[in-house]
């Protein structure tokens, strides 16, 4: 590697530390915030500590506001959508991959170009259909597009894989008398643990943040998931209540970011993986 | 072998459920949206059929829509920016430093798992003037305090106020996948322009940017499409206002389609979004293209 010595060394780990400041204070400032009083916001100094520690906002949040149905609603709708985006996606890569028949090539490109596609172009169509249909303020509306959003990146990751698994020990499999679903589920499915982990981090967190179709399709309070449900707190006048605001946003973050500090080299290559295949 | 993989039965009950549900909330859905930008709807009367009258309104008459369009390129011009040359400036620092790389990237990627709604109100509580917020109290820390001001209400600061918090969140993305490239440099290519008495700029200007070029030009081209789609942070924040300072082509689609009700026109613009990404990507691919010779 490049070999810097001395002063510019020192001015890089000083840049490299200032950087890191702006990127993460931020988030640590939201969750020093939530313990701080009323008073404490009206103040002229945002960066100070809380006066006083209280829990008082996590305690309003969780007694007055409906955070508990929006986490039953978001987790409802994470776990729904990532367990028919796995078996879906590993099926259909399955298929594309070793099935290989006349049209596998032309059906991963259509896959792939979902990547492609903005979530708007979807809202207008998706919003009569579902109106029609009557599954509107349901969370099966939050799902389904989600799940079909979901399905072009995490069968290329799938189908990336599966490249790796040599035919020969499908085909041991297959002499020893294995039908085509036995060979997937026996063999291949389980083989690929490490895919599945980081399909699933990375939906978990696509999904539990999810906004524009749950702020479109979900106008009942009883199937809003968090994060629409965070902005409860902007009063009349747009005043918000800041410390409930904090409080939320730090209780809702913390599944995601328990999620992130155990697999955080999954979620990292899910993600950038979702970036990089354009 | 062949035989049970060549199952026909076997591949279509594999290969249905992600086709349907792909086909259902993907890929149809684009055609509806084109054909709906065909009619004049507001979703509860007769669809009317204008042919190309929305397209003709949107690229004649509309001011809102250029006003709208103009901004995208100024919200995508900012995000790139930061996404691409300070996630890139990032890295670099990333390969000089020994100790604590891995903490270092988990932390920095940090932003980009939280939710935009968390994002959105975190920096406008940052950008706040009365109560101070963090970034006008910095500027009174440091002696600038006749810089301060309510920037996401200020007509001339509000467009880059809404478009700071996007590129924000995503530099760790960049600095990882930048970083990777960097890395994958083979030593020995360093070490012969280093013994040749190349200086560290000149070699990483001369030898560095040329290989890392095809992820540059993947990270340019993603950065852009995804501040092209750029909605959920500036429809919180501001909501396209004051005025329409910070209107962006995707919340006045979404305002025009949920809040006018007008779906004809709504769709148009949609469908305008799909194209104008498509464009963004042959132009930015063309552009590197062209360079390299």
């Amino acid at each position: 590697m490049m070999k810097i010595s001395g002063y510019s060394k020192a001015v890089l780990l000083v840049v490299s530390f200032a950087l890191l400041v702006i990127q993460v204070y931020p988030l640590v400032w939201v969750f020093i915030s939530s313990f701080k009083g009323p008073n404490d916001f009206s103040g002229d100094n945002p960066l100070s500590l809380p006066s006083q520690y209280t829990f008082d906002n996590y305690f309003n949040v969780w007694s007055k506001g409906n955070l508990g149905t929006y986490f039953s609603n978001s987790f409802i709708v994470a776990v729904t959508t990532i367990v028919l985006v796995i078996l879906f996606s590993a099926m259909a890569a399955f298929v594309i991959e070793k099935m290989s028949f006349k049209w596998s090539q032309s059906v991963l490109f259509l896959f792939l170009c979902g990547i492609m596609i903005p979530i708007q172009v979807v809202l207008i169509p998706l919003f009569i259909l579902y109106n029609k249909i009557g599954i509107i303020n349901t969370l099966a509306s939050l799902i389904l597009p989600q799940v079909g959003f979901a399905l072009p990146i995490s069968i290329y990751l799938f189908v990336s894989f599966y490249k790796y698994i040599s035919n020969e020990i499908m085909e041991a499999a297959v002499m020893d008398g294995c039908g085509v679903y036995q060979v997937f589920w026996r063999m291949i499915f389980p083989l690929s643990r490490n895919t599945i982990v980081t399909v699933v981090v990375m939906n978990l967190i696509f999904v539990w943040n999810e906004f524009i179709f749950a702020n479109t399709f979900i106008h009942d309070l009883k199937s809003r998931t968090i994060p629409v449900g965070l902005m409860d707190y902007i009063g009349q006048y747009g005043l918000t209540d800041w410390g409930a605001t904090f409080a939320a946003i730090s209780i809702t973050t913390i599944p995601t970011m328990v999620v992130y500090f155990m697999f955080n080299k999954s979620v990292i290559s899910g993600m950038t993986a979702g970036a990089t295949k354009g | 072998m062949d035989k049970v993989l060549r199952n026909r039965k076997a591949a279509l009950v594999f290969l249905l459920p992600a086709l349907l549900v792909y086909l259902l909330t993907v890929l149809a859905p684009i055609l509806w949206s084109m054909y709906f930008s065909f009619f004049s709807w507001d979703g509860v009367s007769d669809m009317l059929y204008i042919g190309f009258d929305n397209y003709t309104k949107m690229f004649g008459g509309d001011k809102t829509f250029w006003k709208a369009f103009s901004n995208n390129l100024i919200y995508v011009s900012i995000i790139v920016a930061m996404q691409v040359l300070l996630g890139l400036l990032v890295a670099i620092l990333l390969t000089n430093i020994t100790k604590g790389r891995e903490l270092f990237k988990t932390l920095y990627f940090a932003p980009a798992i939280i939710t935009s709604v968390a994002i959105a109100q975190l920096f406008q509580n940052v950008y706040s003037f009365e109560p101070v917020g963090i970034l006008n109290f910095c500027l009174q820390q440091i002696g600038l305090g006749d810089w301060s001001k309510p920037w996401l209400s200020d007509l001339n600061w509000a467009l880059s106020a809404v478009s700071v918090p996007e590129g924000w969140r995503y530099i760790g993305l960049y600095m990882i996948i930048l970083y990777s490239a960097l890395i994958s440099i083979p030593a020995d290519i360093e070490e012969a322009a280093r013994i040749d008495g190349a200086s560290s700029w000149n070699l990483f200007r001369s030898i560095k940017m040329p290989l890392i070029k095809p992820v540059l030009m993947v990270s340019i081209i993603m950065a852009t499409t995804g501040a092209l789609k750029g909605f959920d942070i500036p429809y919180i924040m501001t909501n396209g206002g004051p005025g329409r300072v910070t209107e962006l082509l995707p919340t006045y689609m979404y305002k025009t389609a949920f809040s006018s009700l007008d779906f004809g026109y709504g769709s148009a613009m949609a469908v305008f979004i799909v194209i104008e990404s498509l464009i963004a990507v042959a132009f930015i691919r063309r552009m590197m293209d062209s360079k390299e010779t």
